[in-house]
């Protein structure tokens, strides 16, 4: 914990506005004496957040951001701009409430991730909170664009017993911007509700993305989640799920393309708590030129938790010479009535598959791109249609010889 | 233990009841199996014909709501399963088990061992053991190498089927209840099988065949056939009974009001 | 033919607990506890120590006092107060030590005939050589003059420190660093004895090596050494079983194994752990603290670990293999089973360096009573192991609501032609097979002998005969009463 004060937090602490709250000044002096993580913390031994040294990380302020053209918007949407309401884009469907407050300042948590959380808590301008009421179906798209400095969502969704929510979130940035955002979604299910939620991360070359995601399942809900990481510098996904009530069950799922120089890191902590859930976990990545990209995965299993039936499987593709793919499954299981298992792998292409098709004449580039997507086209079906339909394009365009390939997929 | 004569009652089922996981699958069935008789119960998916199997063998998910089951006079219904094992019910699994890293034949050996000393026989070393098991096998046509393989362990569905009429023929039960034993096995395997549970007819034994078709008694020719249907037996008979059910189905029983 | 061996009798091993609880009433020159420069100075001089080793361990020492002990396992204990052991117990004898059987103490004669391990070269176990460490020093070691001819070196590490001193000041420490960590600073200020293998070119060791090592004083720690250096083109099976005396309070022992394979020489290290785990109430036990690490220098070399973990109360153990030389080899095989109090954090480390290098990784995991078992292992393969190849398979058996079962396994993949996998599972004892085997006629207690040794039974397999029985054996009486 004596990290090296971080000269980020320093300079957003000196120049932090005035009329901020005491609270979220003094939670920032408690990050200043903590720090921000670093290898050294388990949780990040993969993720550097180094690259936030040179970052402002001073919230900006509100401005009407453009939406990238492509984005595949439903019908009713909330846009937030620099981590705040545009409330004259942001539409909900019937049955969806929104509140807007004070950002909060979250409890003393001096583990890594709460440190993060921190940031957030310090940082952010506002905290938004959706209600879907008892047994309402709705579709909602979130869009949090970053524009340059800081940007800290903070968003709490409650679905209420028996409703359904599908929660399509789109992370995007200029390409040029350089963007700095860490995002707080605390998710609540309650009994017998659903909760499809979507994460489509394609924000620009130079920004940093941090998201840290908790939900919490009462008994007999569905929490799905969608992962598609695809654009960034630095990305790192927490997702942590807690099984908490009887025949609970989580669906995670997702790919990431780590390319360029891009990095690409995803932890996941699903926690059973009671007896009978269900959890399973589908995570393809690809790590080509310079990329980095890992994989930290955590399946506990508390004592009581009988019937618990847990699947983790992640598979990685290691393309280029420089790159690198880091993956860690955990199994931490104190129940007894239990079936987990995880699986994970890291290679490069399969030279039989390549040899087959070079000898039906692609040029290797095409069928390296080939079979690239095809691996990450299992983890594709999961994905709504819209959201499909865009993550191969967006992938598509990210591999060689994009056009061929499109013909192979059509 | 051996003075069990033709027409001695082996198994007696009065009015058995049972659930799973709450749901009412036998509602009042009776069965009398006597020594060297083969039954064949015939019966609907779902009807409760794995059902009765399992509980004959002592399966721990059924709960048991009445009636009971007499094996030899002793309460069946009473016995833990192994005890039931060594006694002479040996039941052929719809779907035999995989259990990895255990040897075939040293299941086997200790599955024989464990029923000759219920029976106060001495056990047997490993040649006179080795001994029988090459003659069952080669009434089997299996090969010697399935010995060293793991139980079951990556046996195709016809391979794990003869393992099991194998370990009968080996184990030499005094009532043997094969669960859908002919469910996928060519032709060939079929006969092979067969021929496994017609060298097990004796006077002083017993064959219940649990089946959903008839083409497996034309190998086994049953003494009986019964129709287990809504967990009760609604009809019995001769092998005739059979064929009248492959040519008209189940239906016609099922319509019918006279089920007693 | 039926090969495999037949279940243990379980009426007879039922009776038993721990059998090898006894204590030996044997005079012994035991140091008063405590820990410091001039203790360590003492070890060496009553060894009689070139200066070299003295100079080496009081930097072992220095760097010791430097580090802190590692937290991240799995395990719970109370702190370990280390001036409170005794760093030097030896049985008194003859001055310079034993120079053949016949001056040996009967008593310790007695001891390892009790344990099975009979010291007599026409006994038993006439195929293995064994060297007997009776807490800090060796007291014997078996087929010396048969081995001598071959060319291989098989003695106490004391004597390897007075008859070879140019191998020991070349090898030691050249694994496992002096500082490499905790315990293996400690071992290497205040170790005493251990055993010393070297195999020469082009020699396959005619026999089978053993080393059996024995904790008997009270408030003594073992921190015995093991130094095994296999040459170009040489062979070398090695085993080491472990024992202790029953004892209500906690024993530390924190021993180091170093193994160093030159080109196309094959290591194959075997151990079947049975220190004293405390009783059923997690009162006393051995604290099994152990780095083991082998280097594979050499083109095609290979290094086998493969262990029964069955005893101690805590075990901190993760053999390692550290894979230099193009295409050579690492294997870890392992069964780790912890019943009652138990706590295991055990796996493995695989570090490929060279070009087409290859490792597999087998673990079992059993847990019983209120026992933890983990096994952690890392796979990491640097950008210069072009082809490099890792399939890891770690199962966990839940025997009980009490137990924990944890999987961490570290998998860092730095070239994109390697192939790494990872498969792993966690389960209760199949209830499908139990009742399969119960239908068939065998008792409660067979059926759960034979589901676990099937379950363990590609880690048996690696295991030299002798062994392999008496690992089943181990086993059965490990986790007696654990399922009910």
């Amino acid at each position: 914990m004596s990290a090296r004060a971080s000269a980020a937090l320093l300079r957003a602490r000196d120049t932090l506005a005035t009329g901020v709250s005491s609270e979220r000044r003094e939670a920032l002096e408690r990050l200043v004496s903590l720090g921000l993580p670093t290898p050294r913390d388990d949780a990040f031994r993969y993720a550097n957040l180094r690259s936030l040294e040179r970052r402002d990380l001073l919230p900006a302020a509100f401005a009407p951001l453009a939406l990238p053209e492509e984005l595949p918007l439903g019908e009713y949407r909330l846009v937030l701009c620099n981590g705040q309401i545009d409330p004259s884009r942001s539409h909900l469907p019937d049955g969806v409430t929104m509140t807007r407050q004070a950002g909060l300042v979250p409890g003393a948590d001096t583990s890594s991730e709460g440190r993060l959380r921190l940031l957030n808590g310090a940082l952010a301008c506002e905290r938004t909170d959706i209600t879907v009421t008892r047994g309402v179906n709705a579709r909602l798209d979130l869009v949090i664009v970053g524009g340059s400095g800081g940007a800290y969502p903070q968003i709490a969704v409650r679905v209420e017993q028996g409703a359904h929510l599908t929660l399509t979130e789109h992370l995007c940035s200029d390409e040029a911007a350089e963007s700095v955002s860490s995002i707080v979604i605390d998710a609540d299910i309650a009994h017998a509700a659903t909760l499809d939620h979507t994460l489509l991360q394609i924000a620009g070359a130079r920004s940093i993305v941090l998201c840290d995601v908790r939900a919490e399942l009462a008994a007999d809900a569905r929490y799905h989640h969608r992962l598609a990481a695809l654009g960034g510098q630095l990305f790192r996904l927490d997702l942590s799920v807690g099984l908490n009530g009887p025949g609970a069950e989580a669906s995670l799922a997702g790919l990431f393309m780590a390319d360029g120089t891009r990095e690409q890191h995803l932890r996941t902590v699903v926690r059973h708590r009671a007896p009978n859930g269900s959890s399973q976990q589908t995570y393809r990545g690809v790590a080509n030129g310079r990329g980095r990209g890992s994989f930290d995965g955590k399946v506990v299993v508390d004592a009581h938790a009988n019937g618990t039936n847990s699947v983790q499987s992640s598979r990685n593709l290691l393309l280029g010479t420089e790159a690198s793919i880091e993956t860690r499954p955990q199994l931490e299981i104190n129940a007894h009535a239990v079936k987990c298992s995880h699986g994970a792998t890291t290679g490069s292409l399969d030279e039989k598959m390549m040899f087959y098709l070079l000898s039906r004449g692609l040029d290797r580039d095409t069928a390296r791109a080939v079979l690239t997507y095809a691996f990450l086209g299992d983890v594709l079906t999961g994905f709504d249609e819209a959201s499909r339909a865009f993550v191969e394009r967006c992938a598509l365009t990210r591999l060689p010889s994009a056009d061929v390939v499109r013909e192979f997929v059509a | 233990m051996n003075s069990i004569q033709r027409g001695d009652v082996i198994l007696d089922i009065r009015d058995l009841k049972a659930d799973v996981a709450g749901r009412n699958i036998l509602k009042g069935l009776n069965l009398t199996v006597r020594a060297g008789e083969v039954h064949a119960i015939m019966g609907p998916n779902g009807a409760g014909k794995s059902t009765l199997s399992q509980i004959l063998a002592g399966r721990a998910d059924y709960d048991i709501k009445g009636g009971s089951a007499t094996y030899l006079g002793e309460d069946l219904l009473a016995l833990a399963p192994e005890e039931r094992a060594r006694r002479g019910v040996f039941l052929g699994f719809q779907y035999p088990v995989e259990i990895p890293g255990v040897n075939n034949v040293y299941l086997l050996k200790a599955a024989l061992n464990a029923r000759r000393r219920q029976q106060g026989l001495q056990e047997l070393d490993a040649f006179e053991f080795m001994a029988i098991v090459r003659e069952k096998m080669k009434l089997m046509k299996m090969d010697e190498s399935f010995l060293k393989r793991g139980v079951n362990e990556g046996f195709s569905g016809g391979e794990k089927k003869r393992n099991e009429i194998l370990q009968m023929t080996v184990l030499e039960p005094v009532l043997a209840v094969l669960d859908e034993t002919d469910s996928g096995l060519d032709i060939d395997a079929l006969k092979v099988v067969s021929t496994g549970v017609n060298s097990l007819r004796r006077d002083d034994r017993a064959v219940v065949l649990v089946t959903h078709y008839q083409r497996l008694l034309e190998h086994i020719v049953p003494d009986f056939v019964h129709v287990l249907a809504g967990g009760r037996i609604i009809r019995s008979g001769d092998r005739t009974l059979a064929l009248e059910l492959e040519k008209r189905g189940y239906d016609w029983l099922l319509e019918e009001p006279t089920a007693a | 033919m039926n090969t495999a061996p037949t279940a243990p009798d379980l009426d007879e091993l039922v009776s038993q607990k721990y059998r090898h609880g006894f204590v030996t009433d044997i005079d012994s020159d035991t140091l008063p506890p405590g820990l410091d420069e001039d203790v360590i100075r003492l070890i060496s001089r009553r060894k009689n120590e070139p200066q070299f080793l003295l100079d080496w361990r009081l930097k072992a020492f220095r760097l010791w006092q430097t580090l802190r002990e590692p937290t991240w396992a799995h395990v719970r204990y109370a702190p370990i107060d280390y001036q409170a052991i005794s760093y030097y117990s030896a049985p008194k004898s003859k001055k310079d030590g034993p120079k053949s059987l016949e001056e040996v103490d009967p008593k310790l004669l007695e001891t390892y005939d009790k344990l099975g391990v009979p010291l007599h070269e026409r006994a038993r176990l006439a195929g293995v050589a064994v060297d007997a460490v009776f807490d800090s020093v060796s007291v014997a070691t078996t087929f010396k003059e048969r081995l001598h001819a071959a060319g291989v070196i098989f003695c106490p590490f004391s004597d390897a420190v007075r008859d070879y001193p140019h191998l020991i000041e070349q090898y030691l420490g050249s694994v496992v660093l002096q500082g490499d960590n905790f315990y293996a600073a400690l071992n290497s200020a205040v170790f005493t004895d251990g055993s010393f293998v070297y195999i020469p070119k082009g020699v396959r060791c005619p026999m089978e090596l053993s080393t059996y090592f024995r904790i008997n004083a009270a408030n003594t720690g073992q921190f015995e050494r093991t130094l095994i250096i296999a040459d170009e083109g040489s062979h070398v099976s090695y085993l080491e079983g472990c024992t202790a005396p029953m004892r209500d309070e906690n024993q530390l022992h924190a021993a180091v194994v170093e193994l160093v394979a030159l080109d196309h020489a094959t290591i194959k290290y075997s151990t079947v752990q049975n220190w004293y785990p405390g009783d059923e109430n997690g009162v006393g036990g051995i604290y099994n603290f152990v780095t083991k690490r082998g280097e594979c220098r050499g083109r095609q070399s290979k290094i086998s670990w493969t262990q029964v973990e069955t005893g101690s109360a805590i075990t901190w153990k993760y053999p390692s293999c550290v894979l230099i030389g193009e295409g050579s080899v690492g294997e870890f095989y392992s069964v780790a089973v912890a019943n009652h109090r138990q706590q295991a954090d055990t796996g493995t480390k695989m570090i490929h360096v060279g070009a087409n290098t290859s490792s597999t990784i087998v673990s079992k995991g059993i847990s019983a009573g209120h026992a933890e078992n983990s096994y952690r292992g890392l796979v990491k393969v640097l950008p210069s192991a072009h082809g490099a190849r890792n399939y890891t398979q770690c199962d966990s058996l839940l025997m009980g609501p009490d137990c924990g079962a944890h999987t961490f396994p570290y998998v860092e993949v730095k070239n994109p032609s390697a192939v790494v996998e990872h498969e792993a599972t966690t389960s209760r004892i199949g209830e499908d097979q139990l009742f399969y085997l119960l239908q068939r006629g065998l008792s409660q207690e067979d059926a759960v002998n034979m589901i676990v040794n099937g379950f363990c039974k590609s880690v048996f397999n690696e295991l030299p005969m002798e062994f392999a029985v008496e690992a089943q054996n181990l086993l059965a009486v490990s986790l007696e009463g654990s399922v009910g």
